[in-house]
């Protein structure tokens, strides 16, 4: 009994030693040490992204370089010497004013946004249309199938036709090439994508007035037999005049460009003067564009605000015109600024507010 | 019995007119139309991004001149400046498109964009400006070529660039201002001309402080100053030319008489001073290449402070011909002088504006001194400032803004150039080495 107990023991002993050490003193080779590198994780649209071809982008558009610099003939500055701090008289230094930047060119300006109107032509070469290759050989195929432009697709299962038709070869388009031709060795062929936004629809051109169609010509009535003859009543005067009134009013044309809906409320005028008026900055007009007078016509949407493009110089009066044309653009700034979330017009005028000519006056608003 | 029927008929037409829902109004057939009177008078927002640089070498005139650009826009009163903390869209090239709605998110109502280019040793400036809410450029884009050094220019010419394509009207950023430099105790004062920018930059002295020297003026083409010494002992007028700092005395005037408050013809070639004799100070003409003058006024009283119209047909000067210090207008030739100024108080200096519309002049009323401008014809009278002390006002360029004196009262007190708007807004004082007066404003350097 005494000696079972002292062989488990050693025997325990011994494993807790090979577990302990066993594995360090008998390892014949180090382990492989790990090569950590840095992953990144992609999106779908990400990988698509990269998987894709490289499209030039709008952003990329420039309509013209800007013109290089050329030298400037401008004189070199005379030296100026240090103003001395102390009251002590002195010899003057040099006043040479600083050499003055000359303005040499202009710059066209930057290429808008995608899908503003007027783009520039777009003078990005188009890429060629890719070659595809195919990841993998494709297998050879059981037959020689003839390149043709046109696919032809395979009969189907040959019947035994009375007459003998010719059997037309197996033929597809071309799939895949042996060699990448960059776009640099062959011509561009067409744009992949739209060179220039598609420029909006015109707003379409007010309806001509329809002339109100005069009333056709009724059928005669089919005869009725003729009545009885009775004492024909007295015809009330009244109603004979009631009836010609309707008849004038009811057949009295409506005028051409006549508004729908109720006319705005003199509140509503109000309102929306009032909101132009707390967007129209004339404290940085010149004092001649202070003096003039300009009315700027524009269109309306249905959500009450101004239609880009539509803001224009109707007339002005009082300054020149490049007074007037500083004094307009002030105003296309207050139309603009304080419509941008709408003017809040009742919907149901909106014929009457539909176009919109405002009278901007200074008047008042001289050296205040 | 048709009498009768007609009028029924009539009647019932007219009630139905009124009252038949079918017949629409006809009030309005046209555009609607409203008359806009009542506006506001704020500084215009606008966004200035730092400056694109090109070139490594180009990095810190970029900042730079970003920073003049909008310390002339913001210095006029006329526009805000949006920091550039809250600005959404960032420019990070020139040529890349404009992100509208982001500047008008923040309510920029101008952008400028830019970017600075070295090249051997050359500055390229190049800029454009954006109407925000019109989503259009204001003008072309440019470009200014000169040397590193001149970058300040530069700037001032980007500036008044912007500043004219919005207001209307020239800038006046690139510009000089002579004026005397004032040093040490109030009963010992050292006076000095000295010249710099029109915003207090690159300061230099003309003169030593040996001689008192007054009254400085500029030529109409900025290349000359006439002023006023007392190099010989006695005043004397004085012609200096702003490249080599050479200067002469206009003429040679007899021992005991005195010449002072000159100042140019419009066309440069000339130059009108007062002159005492006798006791007696009258106004006369000279040409600048030597010549006899030609005596103006006549009368025993003082006349003094000439300026002419733009047009140089008339002129402008004071005169206490009547007991008190007075403007009076005549034509430039000579002729009956006509007196503009009919308030009450003493007015003097007067100076035409560069435009002709308005006359700037000095006041003194009730123990108080005032800038003002008044129309030609002596009428719009306007008070600008008010102070213990203000005289001397010059004219910018543009005829929008004037400089002017303003001495502070008392023991201490000391003489410091200001600007203001002839709205009488935009009231600062102009950063100045030390104490300044009697400045005068070149015309546009370019």
């Amino acid at each position: 009994m005494r000696r079972s107990l002292y062989a488990s023991t050693a025997l325990h002993a011994v494993a807790l030693v090979w577990v302990a050490f066993g594995d360090a003193v008998l390892r014949d080779s180090p382990e492989p040490e790990f090569e950590v590198t840095g992953v990144t994780l992609l999106s779908t649209a990400e990988f698509e992204a990269l998987t894709t071809a490289v499209e030039p982008t709008p952003v990329a558009v420039q309509t013209s370089p800007a013109p290089a610099p050329r030298p400037a003939p401008t004189p070199e500055p005379d030296p100026e010497p240090a103003p001395p701090p102390e009251p002590e008289p002195e010899p003057a230094p040099q006043p040479e004013p600083m050499p003055p930047g000359e303005v040499t060119d202009t710059i066209a300006p930057p290429a808008p946004l995608s899908g503003a109107p007027d783009l520039p032509p777009d003078t990005t070469p188009t890429p060629r249309a890719a070659d595809r290759i195919a990841p993998v050989p494709t297998p050879a195929p059981e037959e020689d199938v003839a390149v043709a432009p046109e696919a032809t697709p395979e009969t189907a299962d040959p019947q035994p036709a009375e007459t003998p038709v010719e059997q037309e070869e197996v033929a597809a388009p071309e799939e895949a090439t042996t060699e990448i031709v960059t776009e640099a060795e062959t011509p561009s062929g067409g744009p992949l994508g739209p060179i220039a936004s598609i420029r909006p629809p015109t707003r379409p051109a007010r309806p001509e007035p329809v002339e109100t169609a005069a009333p056709a010509p009724q059928p005669d009535p089919a005869p009725a037999p003729e009545p009885e003859p009775e004492p024909a009543p007295e015809p009330d005067p009244l109603a004979a005049a009631i009836a010609s009134a309707v008849a004038d009013a009811v057949t009295d044309p409506a005028p051409p460009a006549q508004p729908s809906g109720p006319p705005l409320t003199s509140a509503a005028r109000e309102g929306f003067r009032v909101a132009v008026s707390a967007c129209w900055n004339v404290g940085s007009l010149s004092n001649e564009a202070q003096r003039t007078t300009v009315v700027v016509g524009f269109d309306m949407s249905r959500e009450g605000r101004p239609v880009d493009g539509t803001l224009r110089l109707v007339s002005y009066e009082g300054g020149s015109q490049s007074a007037a044309q500083q004094a307009f653009e002030a105003a296309r700034r207050a139309i603009l600024r304080c419509g941008a979330n709408g003017y809040g017009l009742p919907a149901e005028s909106y014929d009457h507010w539909r176009q919109v000519e405002l009278v901007f006056n200074p008047e008042g608003m001289r050296l205040r | 019995m048709l009498t009768r029927r007609s009028l029924i008929r009539s009647t019932a037409a007219l009630t139905l007119a009124s009252s038949l829902p079918l017949v629409p109004a006809r009030a309005q057939t046209g555009p609607l139309r409203l008359e806009i009177t009542e506006g506001v008078i704020e500084p215009l927002p606008f966004a200035v991004p730092r400056f694109i640089a090109r070139n490594g070498g180009a990095a810190d005139a970029a900042a730079d001149i970003t920073r003049v650009i909008a310390a002339d826009l913001r210095g006029t009163g006329l526009f805000r400046q949006i920091p550039e903390s809250a600005h959404i869209s960032s420019v990070t090239a020139f040529d890349a498109p404009v992100q509208y709605n982001d500047w008008q998110a923040i309510n920029a109502q101008a952008l400028i964009v830019g970017e600075v280019e070295e090249s051997g040793g050359r500055l390229i400036v190049r800029f454009r400006l954006f109407d925000v809410f019109s989503q259009q450029p204001l003008g072309e884009g440019l470009q200014f070529v000169g040397p590193r050094e001149g970058w300040r220019r530069m700037a001032h010419n980007v500036a008044d660039q912007v500043y004219e394509r919005i207001t209307g009207e020239g800038g006046y950023f690139d510009t000089r201002v002579v004026f005397i430099h004032e040093e040490g105790p109030k009963n010992a004062r050292l006076k000095r001309l000295a010249i710099m920018d029109y915003d207090g930059a690159n300061v230099q002295f003309l003169t030593d402080s040996r001689s008192l020297v007054l009254a400085p003026r500029f030529s109409p083409t900025g290349d000359r100053i006439i002023y006023t010494s007392y190099e010989s002992g006695q005043p004397r007028v004085y012609l200096m030319d702003v490249a080599t700092v050479t200067r002469r005395p206009l003429e040679a005037i007899s021992a005991g008489d005195m010449s002072f408050s000159p100042r140019f013809t419009p066309d440069g070639g000339s130059v009108v001073f007062s002159m005492a004799q006798g006791g007696n100070t009258d106004i006369f003409r000279v040409s600048v290449g030597g010549g006899a003058r030609t005596q103006l006024t006549s009368a025993p009283s003082i006349e003094t402070a000439p300026s002419f119209s733009p047009d140089g047909s008339q002129m402008v000067f004071e005169s206490d011909r009547t007991g008190g210090q007075q403007i009076y207008v005549m034509p430039a030739g000579g002729g009956e002088p006509q007196r503009i100024s009919r308030g009450t108080g003493r007015y003097g200096t007067p100076v035409w504006s560069p435009r002709g519309d308005y006359i700037a002049f000095t006041k003194q009323e009730a123990g108080r001194f005032h800038i003002g401008v008044m129309r030609t014809n002596g009428s719009e009278e306007r008070l600008l400032t008010a102070s213990f002390l203000d005289e001397g006002p010059t004219w910018a360029p543009n005829g929008r803004v004037l400089m002017f004196t303003r001495e502070t009262a008392g023991a201490d007190g000391a003489p410091a150039v200001y600007s203001v708007d002839i709205s009488g807004r935009n009231l600062q004082r102009v950063a100045t080495p030390g104490m300044a007066s009697d400045p005068s404003w070149s015309p546009r350097l370019t």
